[in-house]
Parts: structure tokens; C-alpha cells; sequence
């Protein structure tokens, strides 16, 4: 059981880390690539679990695969909505982006 | 039973058509000409698919296939093609791509042309569906599609301008006006039918719930449901029931009276209603129920009640559409007063069937008929649209001594006109005379009086084609139509697609009345085969004969009629209207006609105006009377009433309101500062949440 808590432990960095960055950051595109970072903290522990089930088995690293290539999408469509924001307001502040506030 | 070279075709017969419909819209998409041309490929590949099953009537066999439908109630769909089915399909399949033919001129020009192809093709559908179904739930989807598309058809021209008006405007009876306008007309056309359908559905679930089945061939091979029918006194009620449906559908007294208002409609959707669908589907619907209940029961005492009532309802109708024919002003209405006329005598022919010994004689005379009624009438039809067109006008009296201009149109109705009134070798002569004959062969005091109207019919018929003809075309040129020339708009005859259809329905009257005896004696081998198979009739075939007295009645009818009608509208040796007006009893009879015995005009006392009127009544006695003072009174007391509440409402309830307004509106406003819109702040208070719940499980764990 030691080497699965070493996964988690830098999973638990990686997920960290983008929290931190979505928490401080502006720059909508930094909060994309927090995101990332988030998404590969999970695929991560993916990984590990299906490594050290009591049969080792690859359908998580074949999950891992689906979740990257969602990640890629989710990355072309957020940096579409950036691109978007980057024309209406010349700026890609999200703190400048807030007309839907209460 | 039998195999068909393809098995297919009675499936593609009514689907082509009513699923063809469907894609008229998309077609329009791509320009009017496609839309058009594409309309009438339909019904062609339609009749391609009637005509492949052909030989099956040729050799007197059966097909019959069947699908799961409603497998809860052990319902199937499926097709029948027996001889009747398949020559009643060929029929209307041909006909009606004639008429398809002869719409793309007729109707060029027309806005909205995509609702007509689509409601045009579903109604051939419609009828093939009809005439194919092994079953009598699946015939009346069918039964049902007809009544929609007619009443869409007959409404077509939904603008109701008055040009398009059925009858002569201002014109009378009992205070009723008897003009009505296109959409009107389609709704009394699909009002009096459904009173008809509503009777033929009531009249099939009584015969499901007692057989469990709604299938001809499973009706025909086991006959326990007409024993028990017959034992609860049944029988006869579910027979005139289902014929009720046949009542309304080929406008048969007494729910006759909308298919001469149906004249509102385009002529070519006349030719179509008359000759290829709708009307015939009554006498189909009789074709098929008459030998069923024929042999069902024990002896053919017990279903004669039936019979008589179809042949004597076919025989008043005949008479009383015939007399009214002798008067009607626009050509489509002589035509339509005469297709119900004839109708009768199909009900007539098919009814004496039942009553005879042997069932196949009055079958296949009405049968016959149908066939040469359906070809001269299309043609009729078709003619009279090229006369509208030409000259502008419906009304005869405002047509005449078109005979030179019109050449072509003159001779293909004279040759229509003919068989219609029983010229002999012509189609109407043979099949005219098979009717009375076989009505003869009944024999007793009944046949004698259905013998002596069909022959006073036969003499109307042959007067009022001779007048049509004589108003037509003999004679002066009316001021109208001079009038027309002095403006430099000649009479011209029709374009090719519209006279090459009418042509070829002229032919054929020509062939089938040169060919007539060799056409019913194969009429009757097909029939006799296909009752026998289907039915297991025990049939004695005679062959062709002619009846003397038969032919003798009907020859003289002609004589007689034909007489007067060339006395009076070819020859004009004296002129009729002026004899009406001098004449008192004349002038009566013509007004008593003219308002079509005030059957119509009853009919809007009865079912239009009374009801109003009781609603009036209703109106002026309850709701002003009654409950309008109650309303009085009780508004009084409420008022006092409210003027506490009021007092109430102000001072206790909005206080309330009021207090928890602020009260919502102070916490709101403070609750809307979390809502920053910063997205790191939410981020955060998500982080914070997951903190404080993963310190909630370690501590509860």
C-alpha cells in the first residue's frame, strides 16, 4: 500500500497547486491551465487505483486517455469563450467580466 | 393462396400515392414545374402497380397477405386483392391519373397548388387504401383520409370569393340561402359524411365484439358471430349500420345533400370525387359487405331486410337526384345531381343482388356500372372544366352554340353524355340494362316498384342529358358569351393535356359499349370465381342474355326522354322557360326542384337553425332571465362585502405584505454582496467548503 500514498500525495500537490492558481490568478487563461492541472491530479489517481487493484487492470489508464481528450476539448471550447471575452473587452480579466453579478 | 409475379404491388398501390403526398412539399422547394409533374408521377407508379396485378382478376384467383398490426387484440393489416379489389383498384387508379394529367392544365396558374397535389395524391391513396384493405379497421383510416382530403379539396378555394360560389347567389328557399361558398360547402360535405361514418364505426365494433374480428376472409370462413348477431335481433341493425357509412360516403338519400354543394370545389377534384373516389367507396363498401352477410347466415331470408333497404334507398335516391337534375342551372350541378342519381342504381343493382337467388347478377350489373359510370363521368367532368374555363361562366344558360368552336370537347361529351342517358352501344346502355334485369329477376310486387322508378329515372336521365347538350352546345350564342367576343376573348378549345385525357375516357366508353356483352359476361366469370373462393357461394353462371322487357323499358325511356330534351334544347321548337312561367303547375314543379324539394332547406331548419335558435332561447330565458338578475343581486351583496374586506385588506393583510417586504428586501440586499461575480472568490468559498467537509468526515469518522 506504501507506493499507491506517494501517488496521492503528488496528486494531492498537482490538485493544490490549481486550486491555488484558480483562487489567485485573473488572467483567464492562467485559470484554463489551472484547470488542466486539476484534471491531470485526477487522472492521476486513475492511473494509480487501477494499477494497484488486486488485479492490475488497464482500464484506467484507457480512461485516462478519454479524460485527456475531453480535456483537449474543454480547452478549445474555453479558449473559443476567452478569445470571445478578449474581443468584446479588449482584456482577458475575469474580474472585468462580471455582469451576470447580483 | 395465390402467388403474384410481384408481391408488392397492392401494398405500393395506396402507399405510393399517400406517402408521395408527404414529399409534395419538398418537391415544391425545387420550382412549380417539378412540383407538378412530380405530383402526377405518383398516382401513375400507383396505377403501374394496379395494373401488375391484373392477371389475377384475368384468372379469378385471390391474394391475400397479412402483417402483425394491434397483435393485443390479434388485429392484422393486410392487402386483399380478389377480382373486385383489383379491378375496382385499376379503376380508380387510372382514372384518377387522368385526372392528375388534366389538373397540371386545369388548375395552371392556381396559387397554392402544393396544398392541392398533397391533398390529391392522399386521397387516392386514401380510396386505394380502401379498396386493397383485407379488413375493416384499415378500411376506415382509409374511409376516414377520403373524408379529410374532400373536405379540403371541396374547400379549396378557401378565399370564399364569390365567384367561387356553388349555386345562384340570392337565390332562396324557405329564407335559406342557397349559395354557398367554398369552405362552407367542404364542411357541410364532411359533416353529412361523418353522420354516415359515425353509424358505419358503431356498425363494425358491434361486429368485432361479436366475431373478435375485423378481417373479410376470417369473417367469410367462419359464420358463428351472424348466428349470435341474429339470435339478440343484431343482424339487420349492424348491416344498415355499416351501410349508413355507404350512405353518407356516396351521398345517398338521406345524406345527399352535400355532394351537389361539393361543386365548389376545382372541377378537376369533381371528376374526382364522381369518378374514382370517394362516392365509389359507398358502393364499394357494399360490394364487399353485401355477399359477406349474403352468406353468413342460414338462409337469405334473414339478411332480406337489408337488401331491400339498399335497393329501395338506391332507387328513391335515383329518382330524386335524376328529377332535380331537370332543372339545375350550372353544368357541374346537372353532373353531380346525376352522379347520385346513378349511384342509386348501383345500390340498387348491388341491393336486388341480395334479394335474387343468385347473388351474381345484380353484383356484377352494379359492379358494371361503377365501371362504365366512372369512365363517362370523369370525361363529363373533365369536359365540363374545359366549357368553364372556355367560356368563363358555369351557368349553361350563359354557354350555347358551342358546337362549332369547340370540336373536340363537343364530341367526347356528346359520346360521355350518351352513355350517360343509355344510348344502346355505348358503355351506360349495357350496364344500365344489366341493373333492370336483374332487378326483373327478383320477380313479385317489390321488383315491380324499384322496376317502375328505375325507369322513370332512366327517362329524366335521358331528358336532362339531352338538355345539357342542347344548352351547351346547340342554339344561340348567349349575350355573355357575344359579349366575351366583343372584347376579343374567343372561345378556344382546350390545351392538349387537357383534352388527350378526356379523349382517352371517350375511347373507352366507345370500347367497353362496342365490346359490352363480352365485357360483362367476363365481369361475371371474375365475380363468380371470386364469390365462390372467397365466400364459398355456390354460383350458377348463365352467361350473357338480354332480358326483353329489360331492354325494351329502356329503349322506350330513351325515346321518351330523349324526345323532349331534343324538342326543347336541340331542335328549340318551343321555349321551355317561357312554358314554365305561363304555367302555373309547371312553375311549381320547377320551384319545388329548383329548391331541391326543400329536402336541403329542412335539413338547415332542423340541424342548423334549431339548434341556434334553442340557443337562443337559452340565451334570452336562462342567461338574461335568471342568471343575469341572480348576478345582480349577488354583485350587491358583494360589494357591501368587499367594502368590509377592504377595510381589512388595507390596514391588516398590507401591513403584513408590506412588513415583509422591507423585511425581504433588507435581507436580499444583503445577500446579493456575495454575489460578486469574481470567479476566484467562488473558487475559494468551494475550497473552503471541501476543507470544512473532509474535517466534518474525520471528525464523525
Amino acid at each position: 500500500m506504501e507506493p499507491l500514498f506517494n501517488y496521492f500525495f503528488v496528486s494531492l500537490l498537482l490538485f493544490a497547486i490549481g486550486v491555488y492558481g484558480l483562487i489567485s490568478k485573473r488572467n483567464a487563461l492562467r485559470l484554463l491551465f489551472a484547470v488542466e492541472i486539476i484534471i491531470n491530479a485526477a487522472t492521476l489517481n486513475f492511473v494509480a487505483f487501477s494499477r494497484y487493484l488486486p488485479t492490475p487492470s488497464a482500464s484506467g489508464q484507457v480512461f485516462v486517455v478519454f479524460a485527456i481528450a475531453f480535456a483537449a476539448a474543454e480547452a478549445a471550447a474555453g479558449l473559443a469563450i476567452i478569445l470571445v471575452a478578449f474581443r468584446l473587452n479588449k482584456d482577458v480579466d475575469i474580474r472585468e467580466l462580471r455582469r451576470l453579478r447580483g | 393462396m395465390v402467388e403474384l409475379a410481384f408481391p408488392l404491388a397492392p401494398w405500393l398501390v395506396w402507399a405510393i400515392p399517400m406517402f408521395g403526398a408527404l414529399l409534395i412539399p419538398l418537391y415544391a422547394k425545387f420550382g412549380d414545374k417539378a412540383r407538378d409533374y412530380i405530383a402526377v408521377i405518383f398516382p401513375l407508379l400507383s396505377a403501374i402497380s394496379a395494373a401488375m396485378m391484373l392477371p389475377l382478376a384475368l384468372n379469378g384467383q385471390i391474394f391475400h397477405q397479412q402483417i402483425p398490426w394491434i397483435t393485443s387484440l390479434n388485429i392484422k393489416a393486410g392487402v386483399l386483392a380478389d377480382p373486385l379489389g383489383v379491378l375496382m383498384a385499376n379503376i380508380v387508379a387510372w382514372i384518377s391519373f387522368l385526372i392528375m394529367v388534366y389538373s397540371i392544365g386545369y388548375m395552371h396558374g392556381d396559387t397554392n397548388l402544393t396544398r392541392y397535389w398533397f391533398f390529391m395524391n392522399l386521397f387516392i391513396g386514401s380510396m386505394q387504401l380502401i379498396v386493397l384493405s383485407d379488413n375493416f379497421l384499415q378500411l376506415f383510416f382509409g374511409w376516414e383520409g377520403v373524408g379529410l382530403c374532400s373536405y379540403a379539396l371541396i374547400g379549396f378555394w378557401n378565399k370564399d370569393k364569390e365567384k367561387d360560389y356553388v349555386g345562384t347567389v340570392g337565390h332562396t328557399a324557405w329564407g335559406f340561402a342557397q349559395a354557398y361558398s367554398p369552405s362552407h360547402a367542404g364542411m357541410k360535405a364532411f359533416i353529412t359524411t361523418r353522420v354516415g361514418d359515425v353509424a358505419f364505426l358503431i356498425g363494425i365494433l358491434t361486429l368485432f365484439f361479436y366475431s373478435g374480428t375485423f378481417g373479410y376472409t376470417e369473417l367469410a370462413a367462419e359464420h358463428q358471430w351472424a348466428v349470435e348477431l341474429a339470435r339478440s335481433g343484431l343482424l339487420i341493425p349492424v348491416a344498415v349500420l355499416i351501410f349508413g357509412g355507404a350512405i353518407g360516403k356516396s351521398a345517398q338519400f338521406p345524406l345527399h345533400e352535400w355532394l351537389p354543394d361539393a361543386m365548389a370545389g376545382p372541377t378537376s377534384v369533381s371528376a374526382l370525387i364522381h369518378a374514382a373516389t370517394m362516392v365509389k367507396a359507398g358502393v364499394f363498401l357494399v360490394a364487399r359487405i353485401g355477399p359477406l352477410f349474403y352468406v353468413a347466415v342460414q338462409s337469405a331470408q334473414l339478411v332480406a331486410p337489408f337488401f331491400q333497404t339498399v335497393a329501395w334507398i338506391g332507387a328513391i335516391t335515383a329518382f330524386l337526384a335524376a328529377s332535380q337534375a331537370l332543372v339545375a342551372r350550372e353544368v357541374k350541378k346537372v353532373l353531380a345531381y346525376s352522379t347520385v342519381s346513378q349511384i342509386g342504381y348501383m345500390m340498387l343493382g348491388l341491393g336486388v343482388a341480395g334479394l335474387s337467388s343468385e347473388f351474381v347478377g345484380g353484383f356484377v350489373a352494379g359492379f358494371f356500372h361503377l365501371t362504365s359510370h366512372a369512365i363517362f363521368k370523369a370525361a363529363l367532368f373533365m369536359g365540363a372544366g374545359v366549357l368553364i374555363h372556355a367560356t368563363e361562366t358555369k351557368y349553361m344558360d350563359e354557354m350555347g352554340g358551342l358546337k362549332g368552336g369547340m370540336k373536340k370537347t363537343y364530341f367526347a361529351m356528346l359520346v360521355a353524355t350518351g352513355s350517360l342517358a343509355g344510348v344502346p352501344f355505348l358503355s351506360g346502355f349495357w350496364s344500365k340494362d344489366a341493373i333492370l334485369a336483374s332487378v326483373l329477376d327478383v320477380g313479385g310486387i317489390m321488383a315491380y316498384g324499384l322496376f317502375g322508378l328505375a325507369t322513370i329515372t332512366a327517362i329524366m336521365t335521358a331528358f336532362y342529358s339531352f338538355r345539357m347538350i342542347g344548352m351547351i352546345f346547340f342554339g344561340k350564342k348567349s349575350h355573355h358569351l357575344q359579349e366575351m367576343e366583343h372584347h376579343g376573348h374567343d372561345v378556344r378549345e382546350a390545351p392538349t393535356v387537357m383534352w388527350l385525357p378526356i379523349a382517352i375516357l371517350a375511347a373507352a366508353t366507345l370500347t367497353i359499349g362496342v365490346t359490352g356483352p363480352f365485357f360483362e359476361g367476363f365481369l361475371e366469370t371474375a365475380f363468380a370465381k371470386n364469390l365462390k373462393e372467397l365466400y364459398g357461394m355456390q354460383i350458377v353462371e348463365h352467361g350473357f342474355a338480354l332480358n326483353p322487357i329489360a331492354i325494351s323499358a329502356s329503349v322506350l325511356a330513351l325515346v321518351i326522354g330523349g324526345f323532349f330534351g331534343y324538342n326543347y334544347y336541340i331542335a328549340r321548337r318551343s321555349d321551355p322557360f317561357r312554358m314554365v312561367q305561363s304555367n302555373a303547375f309547371l312553375g311549381g314543379m320547377h320551384k319545388f326542384l329548383e329548391n331541391r324539394w326543400y329536402i336541403d332547406a329542412l335539413y338547415y331548419k332542423i340541424f342548423v337553425n334549431a339548434p341556434i335558435t334553442a340557443s337562443n332561447v337559452l340565451f334570452k330565458g336562462l342567461e338574461l332571465g335568471v342568471l343575469d338578475k341572480t348576478n345582480v343581486v349577488v354583485s350587491k351583496g358583494a360589494i357591501a362585502l368587499s367594502a368590509i374586506s377592504n377595510w381589512f385588506d388595507s390596514n391588516v393583510v398590507d401591513g403584513i405584505a408590506n412588513g415583509m417586504a422591507t423585511v425581504s428586501t433588507f435581507v436580499s440586499g444583503r445577500v446579493r454582496k456575495i454575489q460578486t461575480g469574481v470567479a476566484n472568490q467562488y473558487v475559494f468559498a468551494f475550497a473552503l467548503g471541501i476543507v470544512f467537509l473532509v474535517i466534518l468526515m474525520l471528525i464523525l469518522l
